[in-house]
């Protein structure tokens, strides 16, 4: 793979490939985006993490110049967008939502399209990204023939065609079966290894957790949190979910005690708009083995469960069991913008 | 692939060539119609030389003269022409064709234009024919003062002193008109329609009874100097049963008039 | 401009591979033998009638039709001037013995042109450019086009220069296809025949005094030249009709309503007399090479002309300062 040599890399290592400060778009005197600011570093997986309706694919057009930022400043490599937008763009590979090719053309005739709007690309790299994306066997057929998994290979082998620093994907994994997610995955980690930086955006919270070395929680179009996957995940309180027979009563129980319950599923779950049956690893999932009842899930210290478990008990509510959970990226997200999602 | 890279190369060649021509084709246009240069002596002349022979096995009807050949009035659309058409069509086992030169509202000066120009076509038809009919005369003699339309007949002012002062010099172009048709044409039949009154019921001193009794009579005689035209009077055909026979206008035929005659023409060419 | 040659080269494979132009083609197949087939029954039926071919005089019975119009009190005065016109036309050609109607392959393909140019045409123009840049955005390939490091104004051109590329092919499609398949009816010959034009109309006199005979060949190309021009305003204003509206149905069906309602609105705009600075009223100037009467009188070809060239530039203007500067929402 010759995506990009390691001798430049390291040059480039003290400069942020994507820097993004204070961002703001307003659509229609509306703000859409209210300050947006982060950076992506070589060879870094970063994630753009926020629920549908956050500003993540206004954030990304923006990104790629579809639509002109109100405010702030966007670099790329250094180059600033506004002013030589076309040296900014030569650098990035860029999926907007789906891989949206000419249906009519053929995989090959698709490449050979974009490979035209860039300076220098020839056959020759055309077949490289074909070997990338592993494509080589169904490329001269028509696009529109392509299950979605191929056309989401296709689409990123169209964004490496012009040897980008930074690759932009907008919800790579989306509509993919989950073994193409893991494929997915893993190919996108591989591509980072090479030291090509890449952006990936996601409402699908244990995405980002597997691929992503960095991310940024987007929420209402501001930034809410930005680190490494990692240190936010320790940042996070420990999880203890109660599950119990009336959880009405234990969570105004549990509101009274300065705690913030978040009801996890119910019998049949209303809940489920954000949170997929995939999305939940399977120990996770409250419904498994239980008898009967709600379960909530509490931010909160493990020492006071003793105490919390005692007032319960006391108001006589149920309890089918106690569980402590390692704080995942959910958990945080939650936290973060508890007051979107409650209140 | 290269069909993809030949098509475009086909394409394009053919798209910039065919847009070069186009482009030349619009500033000559331009060009020619803003500022247009007048024809060369003969540039006209290398159209192709019309056959005028005629063919063999139909029979070429030619109709020329006013409003009557035209078949004003008729509702059928017919006339008399087309009535006669259609007569020698059913008695003849021969295709009949019909070219009708009628003008409204025309008079004996414009007719003889119309024969002798040589810029107009009818002189060749007239050639190519093997039955002429004609119809003139009654614009001459019954467009009495100019103020009166011919149609509108509810209060006719008859003024015959108009008519008796042009009524030479009509008969003198009458017989221009004979003779300029059967110079051209020796070999076919011609039959000339004589004049009816219409406004016979207006007219109790049958006042213009008189004046076209001496048209009509001098239609005779011009035909007689030449041996293929035939005169078929009308006069009676409308003398009886006037309204009967003609247009609301009340001075054109209806469709039974121009049938009565038809019937005429069609007798006297058998 | 090096680089706007590849991107011309991309429209041009995407439009042949969409199939859109082979539409065009298919529609001009099928709809040609049936004018041929219409003219053809014209011609037997002048046969049947006057039991001749012969123009000379089927012209002057023509003519002879046209005085009777003339003298009917129930013909308005403005037709009058028209068919006036028509006659002196007439007459001209009976005197310089040129047929005004001669059936051959190349006089059917001017016919055709003639009468395709108002209305037939431009409909095949729209409907390949109202598509241009509205189907890039149904299909969300705009996000990929734009995302390029090229200008937004060197893609939109892209577009247009290609628009323009298949208005040409159109047109020598329409000759070629009418030239061919009338020929097979109609004969091949006729490329050298006289044709008169040069025609003045000044008021309601037409003046023959500046009227030359041009070989067939000649006036084919200048009549097409002319169709090329209205034609190319007609691919100007699709295209800014397909920046404007996102979807494809939208942007043809505003396209085609607006050359049909010119259509209709040339037939009334002898009282209307403003209509003349819509575009619609305005794609015939092929009439003035035959000198006929222009459906609004005082209109002549350097007014048509302006006319059609402001509304390109308009046109042009709005498309490239939206797409320049919108953004790409969906």
């Amino acid at each position: 793979m010759a995506i990009r040599g390691e001798k430049k890399m390291t040059a480039n290592s003290t400069e942020h490939v994507l820097s993004v400060q204070n961002l703001k778009k307003k659509i229609r005197s509306k703000w859409i985006i209210k300050g947006i600011s982060f950076d992506v570093g070589p060879g870094e997986v970063f994630g753009f993490l926020g629920p549908n309706g956050a500003g993540k694919t206004t954030t990304i057009r923006m990104l790629v110049r579809l639509i002109r930022p109100t405010e702030g400043s966007i670099k790329i490599g250094g180059i600033p967008m506004d002013k030589h937008p076309n040296e900014a763009l030569k650098q990035v590979g860029c999926i907007v939502e789906n891989p949206e090719l000419y249906g009519y053309l053929s995989g090959w005739e698709n490449l050979e399209h974009f490979a035209r709007m860039l300076p220098g690309v020839g056959s020759e790299r055309i077949r490289e990204v074909v070997a990338i994306v592993g494509m080589e066997k169904r490329i001269h057929d028509k696009v529109k023939t392509y299950s979605l998994g191929m056309r989401q290979r296709l689409g990123i082998a169209q964004a490496l065609l012009g040897n980008p620093k930074l690759l932009i994907l907008d919800e790579p994994t989306n509509g993919l079966d989950p073994q193409g997610i893991k494929e997915m995955r893993q190919f996108i980690r591989r591509l980072a290894e090479t030291g090509l930086s890449v952006f990936v955006s996601s409402h699908l919270l244990s995405e980002i957790q597997l691929m992503c070395d960095r991310v940024a929680i987007i929420s209402q179009g501001t930034v809410i949190a930005v680190g490494e996957v990692e240190e936010l995940l320790r940042q996070a309180d420990d999880t203890i979910v109660w599950r119990v027979d009336r959880p009405d009563e234990a969570e105004r129980m549990l509101q009274e005690l300065g705690l913030a319950p978040v009801r996890l599923a119910e019998e049949e779950g209303t809940e489920a708009e954000e949170r997929p049956e995939e999305d939940l690893p399977a120990p996770d999932r409250p419904g498994e083995g239980r008898n009967a009842g709600c379960a909530l899930s509490v931010p909160m210290e493990e020492a006071r469960v003793p105490e919390v478990n005692r007032k319960l008990a006391e108001a006589g509510i149920g309890i089918f069991s106690i569980q402590k959970k390692n704080p995942t990226l959910e958990d945080l997200f939650l936290r973060l913008t508890e007051g979107e999602r409650i209140g | 692939m290269t069909s993809t890279r030949l098509l475009w190369r086909i394409a394009g060649l053919a798209a910039l060539l065919s847009t070069l021509l186009f482009v030349f084709g619009f500033a000559y246009a331009v060009r020619d119609i803003l500022y247009p240069q007048a024809a060369g002596p003969g540039q006209a002349e290398e159209a192709a030389p019309v056959d005028h022979t005629k063919e063999p096995d139909k029979l070429q009807i030619v109709a020329i003269g006013d409003s009557l050949t035209k078949g004003l009035g008729d509702t059928t659309g017919e006339g008399y022409v087309g009535k006669v058409k259609r007569g020698l069509e059913k008695t003849l086992d021969k295709p009949v064709f019909l070219w009708n030169y009628g003008v409204n509202g025309i008079r004996t000066n414009e007719l003889l234009q119309y024969v002798t120009d040589p810029k107009s076509e009818i002189p060749q038809s007239l050639r190519k024919a093997d039955i002429i009919l004609i119809t003139i005369g009654g614009n001459d003699l019954f467009q009495f003062s100019q103020t009166q339309k011919p149609g509108d007949a509810t209060q006719p002012a008859l003024n015959f002193n108009n008519v008796r002062k042009q009524m030479p010099e009509a008969q003198e172009r009458l017989g221009k008109i004979f003779a300029a048709v059967a110079e051209l044409n020796p070999k076919a039949s011609i039959v000339y329609l004589g004049l009816y009154h219409p406004f016979l019921d207006y007219d109790p001193a049958r006042e213009g009874s008189r004046l076209l009794g001496q048209w009509n009579a001098k239609a005779y005689e011009l035909a007689n100097r030449h041996p293929n035209i035939t005169v078929v009077p009308t006069y009676d055909l409308f003398e009886k049963q006037l309204n009967q026979y003609l247009y609301s206008d009340h001075f054109h035929p209806n469709a039974e008039g121009y049938e009565r005659m038809a019937q005429r023409v069609l007798q006297a060419l058998q | 401009m090096g680089s706007i040659y590849p991107l011309v080269q991309n429209e041009t494979i995407k439009m042949l591979k969409k199939r859109r132009f082979l539409v065009v083609l298919l529609i001009l197949a099928i709809l040609i033998p049936m004018f041929t087939y219409a003219q053809m029954k014209v011609a037997q039926n002048y046969r049947k009638q006057f039991g001749t071919q012969d123009w000379r005089v089927t012209t002057q019975q023509q003519i002879i039709d046209y005085t009777n119009r003339l003298g009917s009190n129930r013909v308005p005065e403005e037709i009058k001037k028209y068919i006036r016109v028509e006659v002196k036309r007439l007459q001209y050609a009976l005197e310089k013995n040129v047929d005004p109607q001669s059936p051959n392959g190349v006089t059917f393909a001017r016919d055709f042109m003639k009468n395709a140019v108002g209305l037939f045409v431009p409909l095949l123009i729209a409907v390949i450019g109202s598509d241009i840049v509205s189907s890039e955005h149904s299909t969300g390939t705009i996000k990929l086009l734009l995302t390029r490091p090229v200008s937004r104004w060197k893609v939109l051109l892209s577009k247009l220069l290609t628009l323009l590329m298949f208005v040409a092919l159109i047109l020598l499609a329409t000759g070629i296809l009418s030239y061919l398949i009338a020929g097979l009816v109609f004969g091949y010959a006729g490329w050298t025949a006289p044709v008169l034009t040069g025609y003045q109309i000044a008021g309601d006199e037409l003046s023959t005094a500046n009227v030359h005979a041009v070989p067939q060949w000649l006036y084919l190309i200048m009549e097409f030249g002319l169709a090329w021009f209205s034609c190319a305003v007609v691919a100007c204003l699709s295209l800014m009709v397909s920046v404007l509206v996102r979807s494809t149905a939208a942007s043809m069906g505003i396209m085609l309503a607006t050359l049909i309602a010119g259509t209709i609105l040339s037939n009334m705009v002898s009282s209307w007399q403003s209509a003349k600075y819509f575009f619609m009223v305005n794609l015939e100037t092929v009439n003035f090479l035959t000198g006929q009467m222009p459906p609004i009188p005082g209109v002549t070809l350097s007014f048509s002309l302006a006319v059609l060239a402001a509304w390109a530039v308009c046109g042009l203007i709005v498309a490239f300062v939206v797409f320049e500067r919108k953004d790409i929402l969906n």
